[in-house]
């Protein structure tokens, strides 16, 4: 994709302007102006903007700024008849637990945000440690740390669907795609820190339920820079299919890769990779045979084709991951309005775990997990499940999560 | 039998691989006896240059390595003269400051001008073969013949060529280097720029095996110490050697056991060839 480094610079320089522009938006504009917008909802992201990770930081810091515009520009949140303007302020936490709480204590203390969102486990797991004590609504995509996530953690949501939501959507879709006899077996190929183990604990759970036979679970260092010998390993045991999970793009495009080149014929599903172009650029003509749930990369309704074209003027890209997380702020505001409140973040919590919406980005959306966690604070989802053949990937297949009754 | 073959030839793929990612390192070490730890930042940016050069403007991937490597070259030897002669002859730690600021300075510059994005570099050979029964790609062969060429080149140049016989002069003795006529300012920012060369073509073989990000640079510069001390400071054989030991413990422990043991193995051996050469297999004393 030509010109991808300028788009990418003034993606980050756009959504540096923004957070300065919400940080200066007080002392610049005239007192008149905050006098007619009377009341300010701050949110907070506590988000790696840097590091490894950074990635899935920008996209969901974009889906705040963008929303908050959106929000604004159509008068506001309105609470007790009473439009409220949004105000979100984004600091980095480089993908660390320590800078993730220095963040977080900074967007409470500082910043009197009483709503904040976060991106990947550690940030998560820094933040928590500061927002339940005090009152903070949370939102975050995280997969693993489950002991954080449930009837301790009332104010704490999870929005981003975890590989074990995602398979009831994407294993049906397999299993129709290349037949029930064809995928009685399963490997599992993901990093060997606490996400992986989680994320082990969740594939297990789903490979159960679909009464699917785990052949091999390999677990990799971060500090892995080939993966030939992780997949020769795990291809010994002839698994029908492969999960890598929760492996991020570059990865999953290697283990692809090397999987394919050690004559490994059979579909790959990779839950968290959520992007296409690295895959193909690393994968190449590889890369067919590969399934990727909740990646939507063909916006299709006039909602996703609105939220393309915003992203593209206001960030100069756009990517099926900042799109998934573009929902998050609407729900908020639902709730807000809602409650009646924006103060009060058990009400708005209460609220927020009623909402459904039903045209976002990712098609229809609501909260669930009651039964599972004990409160309904797991975002749940259409799955856009993309394929890739002959070196094109499509949206092939669309369907809200089959969940099970006890979940 | 195809399994242990599979095994050898991936271990040997990635010991090449490694070795020539380390002998950048050592020969830096060699010459001017600094800790560069930002080596890993020249793979990185050597990397991304062939990334640009193909993915991005289209052009052929062979005159890409090249032109990555000259660019690094010239980063390296402006690196040299202008922050780390200033600190020639002061204590190690001065250059470790330096080095350490400069990975910060690279990569965190990295991710601002190239995204945060994950990038794959288009292969310049597709394919591959099967050599009874294990499968090789034509692109893990030509990395392979790249660096054993590039290994057996330094070897010749530092031995046949008059500036490699300097460079030896110099990592052997400055001093009587200096009096016989040797210019060892020359000979440094020579051997840098050498060494950060090596680092950037690595970075374009990598790249293109695997894949891209500004961040990539730390691992590369880990793995490099850790071949670097198990083979020897300033040895260039050593380096080699210490790939290929890596490189088959990576492959045959993490296929036969799991990567977490490998990664223990792989320091256990550091740690017992520095309890019974502790200079490493071919390095000599620098105290």
């Amino acid at each position: 994709m030509k010109g991808s480094s300028k788009t990418l610079l003034l993606s980050r320089r756009h959504l540096l302007k923004s957070g300065a522009f919400a940080l200066a938006a007080p002392a610049i504009l005239p007192r008149s102006a905050f006098a007619q917008q009377a009341k300010t909802i701050r949110i907070g992201g506590a988000v790696p903007l840097s590091g490894p990770v950074a990635y899935w930081g920008h996209s969901t810091a974009q889906g705040f700024i963008d929303g908050a515009a959106v929000i604004n520009a159509a008068g506001g949140v309105m609470i007790g008849g009473e439009p409220h303007m949004i105000e979100v302020i984004n600091y980095d936490t480089k993908g660390e637990v320590a800078d993730s709480r220095a963040a977080t204590m900074r967007l409470v203390e500082q910043d009197k945000c009483k709503y904040v969102f976060s991106q990947a486990a550690a940030s998560t797991v820094g933040m928590l440690q500061v927002t339940e004590p005090a009152g903070v609504l949370s939102i975050v995509a995280c997969w693993g740390y489950l002991d954080l996530f449930g009837t301790k953690y009332p104010l704490h949501f999870r929005a981003e669907m975890s590989d074990y939501e995602q398979g009831f959507a994407y294993i049906p879709f397999m299993q129709e795609k290349f037949g029930k006899d064809a995928l009685k077996t399963a490997a599992f190929i993901g990093p060997n820190d606490q996400d992986g183990t989680d994320c082990h604990f969740s594939y297990k759970r789903l490979m159960d339920y679909y009464g699917i036979t785990q052949k091999a679970a390999e677990f990799y260092n971060w500090e892995d820079t080939d993966f030939y010998p992780i997949v020769a390993k795990t291809i010994a045991d002839k698994p029908d299919f492969i999960v890598t999970s929760p492996s991020p793009p570059g990865i999953t495009a290697s283990i692809i890769k090397a999987a394919r080149e050690l004559g490994y014929g059979g579909p790959i599903s990779s839950p968290a990779a959520s992007e296409t172009k690295t895959i193909l650029e690393v994968a190449g003509e590889h890369a067919d045979g590969v399934v990727l749930p909740v990646t939507n990369v063909e916006p299709s309704t006039d909602t996703q084709k609105a939220i393309e074209k915003r992203f593209l003027d206001r960030f100069g890209s756009f990517n099926a991951l900042a799109g998934n997380y573009s929902w998050w702020i609407y729900s908020l505001k639902a709730a807000w309005e809602k409650a009646g409140t924006a103060e009060d973040t058990k009400a708005v919590a209460e609220a927020l775990a009623q909402v459904e919406l039903d045209d976002t980005y990712v098609g229809k959306v609501k909260w669930g997990g009651e039964k599972s966690f004990g409160v309904a604070r797991q975002g749940i989802y259409d799955c856009y499940t993309t394929t890739i053949d002959k070196g094109v990937a499509k949206v092939e297949d669309i369907r809200f999560p089959a969940l099970p009754e006890d979940y | 039998m195809s399994d242990l073959l599979q095994m050898g030839l991936t271990g040997i793929n990635l010991g090449l691989m490694y070795g020539l990612i380390a002998i950048g390192l050592t020969l830096i070490f060699g010459v001017m006896r600094i800790i560069q730890y930002a080596h890993g930042e020249m793979f990185m940016l050597g990397a991304f240059v062939l990334y640009y050069w193909t993915a991005e403007f289209g052009l052929p991937y062979w005159p890409g390595v090249a032109v990555s490597a000259i660019i690094i070259f010239g980063l390296g030897a402006l690196l040299q003269v202008t922050l780390f002669r200033p600190l020639q002859g002061k204590n190690i730690l001065y250059s470790l400051a330096v080095s350490l600021g400069l990975v910060l300075i690279i990569s965190g510059s990295g991710q601002l001008i190239f995204g945060t994005i994950t990038k794959g570099i288009p292969s310049a050979v597709t394919g591959g073969v099967l050599i009874g029964g294990a499968y090789l790609s034509y692109e893990r062969i030509v990395i392979s013949s790249v660096s054993i060429a590039l290994i057996v080149g330094l070897w010749a140049f530092l031995r046949l060529s008059v500036t490699g016989l300097a460079i030896r002069a110099v990592a052997e003795d400055p001093d009587t280097a200096a009096l016989q006529g040797i210019q060892t300012k020359r000979i440094h920012w020579i051997a840098f720029g050498l060494g950060s060369a090596l680092a950037a073509i690595a970075g374009c073989m990598m790249g293109s095996l695997l894949s891209i990000v500004p961040t990539m640079g730390f691992l590369a510069t880990i793995k490099a110490f850790m071949i670097v001390i198990m083979g020897g400071l300033g040895s260039v054989i050593g380096a080699l050697v210490g790939g290929l030991i890596l490189g088959m413990i990576d492959s045959v422990v993490t296929t036969t056991i799991s990567g977490d043991i490998a990664l223990i193995l792989s320091f256990v051996v550091i740690f017992l060839i520095l309890v019974f050469r502790p200079a490493g297999l071919f390095g000599q004393n620098w105290e």
